[in-house]
């Protein structure tokens, strides 16, 4: 019995008489990981927004299972309307935007202890989980910093904690790692995964789809206001394509060449496409060790030397790519 | 509480903000420690004074030497001009210009002139007043003196005329004794009965009685000689009686003595009688006398007949001699009663005094509250104007602070409602404000003033809702507007307009009554200014008061109300925003804008084979042309464009000039008017954006710009 936590039922919104959101519909599972992908433009904000009671859809609606009741059955009769319990939904979501948001003038223990107090959290309480947090976050030692004198890696973890004071069940993150360097970026999939890990259901939208693919226990499609399919990673990528992606790197890197060859090999190698991109030769195809043996091959004929070569699924970004091409 | 932890995050804030808190938290306590020391004057600036007289004369100097006193510097100038001059290079505050021959004469009007600075609005009044005061008071020495003199002339009069009134009574008394004796006079003439009748007078009657009386003075003759002889008889008669009786010796000899006596007195009488016979002999005189007398009377009836005659004259001449002391009479109580009237009405004057004459009224400016220094009549003005500018400025800031910060939507993700982020944000103020006033109160106290603030509860409960007041008008802005800047600025204006229609500046009886009325009714700076300076400087009670404190609590109510409805409405608004449906308004927009641009270009390079081509084979290449055809067009030729089934207008818009949204609005419009309408606000627009495209400069233009 799947242990939903969230389901987006038939929800529509509109923005004027743009429809942002058609007919989506969405279920969350507790503990999980779920990501949502899409365009700029996309809804995913929307959607973000949509779930934790900001947006009042037109159509549809969002119910959620409350926290005391999580351990139960999948009964519908545990599920509230997130627009009818505003309050419960604030006390059981945490939500981080995009941007940090705290207080730049005040430290880190000042904004969390200010939001603890607005989630009427006690006293002791509030300081138990300010502590466990910002060591969580790795934040302990800017304690007393002024979050305008923290980094912007720092800034993101102290929203973060700040989203997670009242330790709720469900987070949600609007682009968690949008402006944050690579290793920042990597440290923040470690702490998505801690926090993940001590039970909180977690619910983000990234546009890099890559994170997502390591992240998410699952993800959902948004295109053109629909939600195209929802499932894990593997799940999505063998639905839209069953081509493989050899990547292959050599030098001097005479790309051109080989693809020409290979366009002329005469076999049927079950090639879709090839391209040569970030400097090296991407071919898809759905009859990889074939195709992977006759580049082999002529690499080796025109004496290039290899220095790479991997065979995996198209990334999410590809699938995501070639979805907007089709579309 | 949340509340108090929502304030003491404000503090925070505002705190870390320095300019902040140098400007909202130390400005006002700068503010009215320098305000306090200018009002906390008891004496008036000294006034430079410049003076011009063609004559120096002994006038002049006299109202000179009354100006050269602490209050003005004196300064002599040669001409008019060059006084007047002194006036706008701020030499001198007023320019006193005396007349020639300057004195004080019945034929002589003399005009001082007085030239001022007007444009120097604040101060120039005040040296009109003064400067106005002492040559009142000069005037005033002068009008005392010329109106003694008048007293003391009135008053010489009034004895004169007293003096004469015993005169005339003099007069009158003589008159009247005149008057009475021509009444004598006239009544005693009128009563001399010189009706002579020598008939009547009875001379025959006379003539019988001095007959009869003859005859019976020689009767009584007979008779006293008959009764003589019966004396001497009784006599002898008596003294043989006494010889014949028993009396003593003594008493015979009395009795002998006593007929003696009595032979005596017979003797004489008996020679008297003797004599009348002279008496008969008169009477023969008599007669003759009678005679004589008759004659006389006749004489006398004729001379009577003419004094009557004459006095009859003397009547007539009495008559007009009473009828001239009548008249004069008349005269002099005519004279009496204008003398009587004219110290009647001098005495009647009942002002006599020559301070009341010269100064009827005198007017005792007396304040009702004591004190010197003019900061207690401007404290109550003070305060206001500190709270009022203060509570807006922060408050407003305070709530843009807020919603500009990041963290502003992280609290709606909270569980905390609206109303306690707008209390927190209102009992910061408060706070902040409490403490301010707390300082500046007690620094009034003790540098300023002695006395305690009078009605003090009155007061608190005052200044606590006008505090609400200015705050909620503070935070409305604040929620209204989105930077720091403008919020700071519409503060400043709004408590300046707040100022301007108030009494601080210009009196509000001199503004337009519908102004006046509105801002004595609902100026919330004027109704709780006024309140609090009758309660701190004539410590009013709560029932005098009462109908204000109610339209300044419903002032404070409907404020709240505001408060709550626009946060509300920027929540949502902001809400809208983050979830980028405003972006999507605005990319909206973008696009329409960047679709009027293309379709612009595409109008200007439309080919032949694309203009719309009319039934009389006119070529229309764009919206203006199509717009001017389809107005020259009759109902009938409208018609072959548009009916129920077709429009040909839209078709080549949609099709043509690629107008998706344009071709939409004609398809629904089916009448000329409607399709012409639509067509001329397009073309209004496109007008405009080829304006605005017109003026954008492009890349080149720009480099050469920075280049240069």
């Amino acid at each position: 019995m799947s242990n939903d936590v969230i389901k987006v039922i038939n929800v529509t919104k509109r923005f004027g008489k743009k429809t942002v959101l058609d007919d989506v519909n969405l279920d969350i599972m507790s503990g999980e990981i779920f990501g949502i992908i899409g365009m700029s433009g996309s809804g995913k904000t929307t959607l973000l927004n949509t779930i934790i009671g900001f947006l009042q859809p037109e159509g549809g609606d969002v119910m959620f299972k409350l926290e005391h009741l999580l351990s139960f059955s999948n009964d519908e009769r545990q599920f509230r309307s997130v627009f009818s319990s505003e309050n419960d939904v604030k006390k059981s979501f945490g939500f981080a935007a995009q941007t940090p948001s705290i207080y730049a003038k005040l430290t880190c223990f000042e904004n969390m202890e200010y939001f603890g107090h607005l989630y009427n959290l006690s006293h002791d309480v509030r300081r138990t989980n300010i502590e466990i947090l910002l060591k969580l976050m790795g934040i302990h030692d800017s304690k007393h910093v002024q979050a305008i004198n923290l980094s912007g890696g720092m800034l993101k973890r102290l929203d973060i904690a700040c989203a997670l004071i009242h330790d709720p069940k469900i987070l949600i993150l609007d682009e968690p790692t949008a402006d944050l360097d690579p290793l920042l970026r990597k440290q923040m999939w470690k702490l998505i995964k801690q926090i993940n890990e001590k039970g909180t259901t977690i619910i983000l939208s990234s546009h890099f789809l890559d994170e997502l693919e390591l992240l998410c226990d699952r993800v959902g499609i948004l295109l053109n206001g629909h939600i195209i399919m929802a499932g894990t990673p593997d799940q999505i990528k063998c639905h839209f394509t069953n081509d493989q992606e050899i990547k292959l790197e050599t030098t001097p890197g005479k790309y051109k060449e080989i693809i020409e060859k290979l366009n002329h090999t005469g076999k049927n190698l079950s090639i879709s496409s090839m391209d040569v991109v970030d400097n090296k030769l991407v071919i898809y195809t759905s009859a990889p060790e074939r195709s992977l043996h006759q580049v082999l091959h002529i690499v080796e004929e025109m004496d290039e030397i290899l220095l790479d070569v991997t065979v995996e699924k198209p990334s999410l970004q590809e699938v995501l790519e070639k979805l907007k091409l089709e579309k | 509480m949340k509340i108090f932890n929502i304030m003491k995050k404000n503090f925070r804030l505002l705190l870390r903000s320095r300019i902040s808190a140098l400007i909202v938290i130390f400005g006002p306590l700068v503010i009215i420690l320098i305000v306090g020391l200018a009002f906390n004057s008891t004496g008036t600036a000294v006034i430079n004074l410049g003076y011009y007289s063609p004559d120096m004369n002994n006038m002049t100097s006299s109202f000179i030497s009354v100006l050269d006193k602490e209050s003005y510097k004196l300064a002599e100038y040669e001409s008019v001009e060059s006084c007047k001059a002194s006036l706008g290079s701020g030499k001198t505050h007023i320019c006193v210009v005396f007349p020639y021959d300057f004195r004080i004469d019945n034929t002589k009007v003399n005009e001082i002139d007085f030239f001022v600075d007007n444009s120097k609005i604040n101060f120039f009044q005040s040296v009109v007043d003064s400067i106005e005061s002492d040559f009142n008071n000069k005037a005033l020495e002068l009008t005392t003196g010329m109106t003694q003199e008048l007293l003391n002339k009135l008053n010489q009069t009034t004895e004169e005329l007293f003096n004469k009134t015993s005169v005339i009574e003099l007069l009158k008394q003589e008159n009247i004794e005149t008057k009475e004796d021509i009444d004598r006079v006239s009544d005693e003439i009128r009563s001399i009965d010189i009706n002579f009748d020598y008939g009547t007078v009875g001379i025959s009657d006379v003539e019988k009685s001095g007959d009869e009386a003859s005859s019976l003075i020689d009767d009584l003759k007979d008779i006293a000689e008959d009764a003589i002889d019966e004396a001497y008889d009784l006599i002898d008669d008596v003294d043989d009686f006494a010889g014949g009786s028993n009396m003593s010796s003594s008493e015979i000899d009395e009795l002998d003595d006593l007929l003696n006596s009595t032979a005596e007195s017979l003797i004489e009488l008996v020679s008297e009688l003797n004599d009348t016979n002279q008496y008969s002999n008169s009477t023969g005189q008599l007669s003759s006398a009678i005679s004589t007398l008759s004659s006389n009377l006749h004489a006398l009836d004729t001379r009577l007949d003419a004094a009557a005659r004459s006095m009859d004259v003397a009547a007539g001449k009495v008559l007009d001699l009473k009828k001239r002391v009548n008249a004069s009479m008349e005269k002099i109580l005519a004279v009496e009663m204008t003398f009587n009237a004219i110290t009647t009405n001098i005495k009647n004057t009942q002002i006599t005094n020559i301070q009341t004459i010269v100064s009827p009224i005198i007017k005792n400016v007396r304040p009702v509250v004591t004190t010197d220094s003019q900061l207690n009549f401007y404290f109550p003005y003070l305060i206001m104007l500190i709270i009022m500018f203060i509570g807006i400025l922060l408050s407003s800031n305070l709530m843009i602070m807020e919603k500009t910060s990041r963290a502003y939507f992280r609290n709606f993700v909270t569980p905390t409602g609206d109303f306690s982020f707008i209390l927190g944000a209102y009992l910061t103020t408060m706070t902040i404000m409490l403490i301010q006033l707390s300082i500046i109160i007690t620094m009034f106290i003790l540098f300023f003033s002695k006395g305690i603030v009078p009605n003090i509860s009155m007061a608190i409960l005052i200044l606590f809702i006008s505090t609400s007041i200015f705050t909620l008008i503070g935070m409305i802005i604040g929620n209204l507007l989105n930077s720091e800047e403008t919020g700071t600025l519409t503060s400043i204006s709004v408590g300046s307009i707040l100022l301007f229609v108030s009494d601080l500046i210009f009196p509000l009886e001199k503004m337009p009554e519908y102004i006046s009325y509105y801002a004595n009714l609902i100026n919330p700076f004027v109704v709780c200014s006024d309140l609090l300076r009758k309660a701190i400087v004539h410590n009013v009670s709560f029932y005098d008061i009462q109908q204000q404190l109610l339209v300044i609590g419903g002032l404070a109510l409907a404020l709240l109300l505001l408060v709550i409805l626009s946060y509300k409405f920027i929540k949502r608004h902001f809400l809208l925003r983050y979830a980028g449906y405003l972006q999507r308004r605005d990319i909206k927009r973008q696009t329409r804008q960047q679709s009027a641009i293309k379709l612009l270009e595409l109008m200007k390079s439309l080919p032949s084979s694309q203009h719309f081509i009319t039934k009389d084979k006119k070529s229309l290449s764009n919206l203006k042309d199509l717009l001017n055809y389809i107005e020259s067009l009759d109902k009938e030729d409208f018609q072959y464009y548009v009916d129920k089934e077709k429009n040909l207008f839209a078709d080549w818009i949609s099709h043509i000039l690629s107008n998706e949204v344009l071709a939409v609005q004609l398809y629904k419009a089916k009448k000329k008017n409607k399709i012409t309408k639509i067509l001329s606000r397009a073309v209004k627009e496109f007008e405009k954006l080829e304006k605005l495209q017109a003026k954008k400069p492009t890349k080149h233009q720009l480099k050469y710009k920075i280049a240069k």
